[in-house]
């Protein structure tokens, strides 16, 4: 899988999870304010991912996960 | 209906409009329920809660609604009698394209604290 | 080997978990008790069973199961999972509280006599907020579906 279309399918699902129009999540947007994110539909984001791609997001890696950037990587890295 | 004058009691009903009421309801310490959930320590099970908002929008309409759907319905603090003896029970109703269905949201807070917060689709007169 | 094959031979199904020893699993009781048995769990998969009687404590007028009851139904599934998950450990079963329902559908009400035939799936954990998903059956019908997130305290 292509990074591109790990953003794309990404962008897919997130938007469809959490209603939110693709175009917002730019590389460079905070997650948690983007998708106003709080406790618990920080595992519904965990779970969006681990379902889509087979990546598990360990709770001690999420602070390294704070932009759409760092999740595309996390995810490239993790596949 | 399932709970109404067991597990909770109206004690007053604002009609805002059509679609639209506030029901103050007291809860009753009494309950059978608290029996089971949990011994020596009574707690609102969520899910009474839940039937409640149904009861308040059935007593809004004056119809049967049958719970479709809950897109999502929040939990947000602990409920029980002696914590919040009298909650308001925010119904709030919008007819689907076809008028089959109505999509609700609702609310159960007192003063304070909201308890829940619901988004669904409740079907009319639906599988009796 | 021999008494190992007698009793699978003479019982169809197996229960993990049934009657009385679903109390060690989880904490609600009469009137609110709404599992029966633990059937089988293996790794993030188990599977309950609910017979639905008269005096179900979630079956209205017309005599049919309240959505309500199901949720609840499945809810405490999910406990009677995660408590086998601890007491197979020499833990004790954690209480665990409903934070949220999700896409729950409800394709149609079961009635007396119906017996429910649930599916729980363990999903994603954070910092002690559990994703399940449940799935409940009467025979092969799917009469519902939900995804729901547990809070899990430690008592």
């Amino acid at each position: 899988m292509t990074r591109e279309e790990i953003i794309d399918q990404v962008k897919e699902v997130l938007a469809e999870e959490f209603e939110v129009e693709q175009d917002v999540m730019t590389d460079d947007a905070v997650i948690k304010d983007t998708l106003e994110l709080d406790s618990l539909s920080l595992v519904d984001l965990v779970a969006v991912i681990e379902h889509t791609f087979k990546v598990k997001i360990p709770a001690a890696d999420l602070p390294t996960v704070k932009t759409f950037a760092q999740l595309y990587d996390y995810i490239e890295s993790h596949l | 209906m399932l709970l109404k004058d067991k597990f909770y009691k109206v004690e007053q009903e604002n009609i805002l409009t059509p679609l639209h009421g506030v029901y103050l309801i007291a809860l009753l310490p009494d309950a059978d329920v608290y029996r089971g959930h949990f011994p020596h320590k009574p707690v609102c099970p969520g899910v009474c809660n839940i039937e409640t908002i149904r009861e308040c929008a059935e007593m809004l309409t004056g119809k049967k609604l049958f719970m479709k759907t809950i897109k999502q319905c929040r939990l947000t603090a602990v409920a029980t009698p002696q914590v919040c003896p009298l909650l308001d029970v925010n119904v709030m109703l919008t007819p689907n394209a076809d008028s089959s269905a109505y999509i609700i949201q609702a609310r159960i807070a007192d003063a304070e604290t909201t308890y829940m917060e619901l988004k669904g689709e409740f079907a009319i007169n639906m599988n009796k | 080997m021999v008494r190992g094959v007698f009793v699978f031979y003479y019982h169809t199904k197996i229960m993990l978990y049934q009657g009385e020893d679903i109390k060690k699993l989880i904490p609600q009781r009469d009137p609110i008790m709404m599992v029966d048995a633990l059937v089988s769990a293996e790794g993030d998969v188990c599977q309950t069973e609910l017979g639905v009687r008269e005096d179900n404590f979630f079956i209205e007028e017309d005599q049919l199961l309240s959505e309500p009851g199901l949720i609840e139904h499945i809810a405490q599934s999910a406990s009677a999972f995660a408590g086998y998950r601890c007491v197979v450990k020499g833990e004790p079963a954690p209480v665990g509280y409903i934070g949220e329902v999700k896409k729950f559908h409800c394709y149609r009400r079961p009635a007396i006599g119906d017996v429910l035939s649930t599916t729980i799936t363990m999903g994603a954990e954070v910092n002690g907020i559990t994703i399940i998903t449940g799935e409940t059956k009467v025979n092969d019908e799917v009469v519902a579906d939900t995804q729901m997130k547990i809070f899990t305290a430690d008592e």
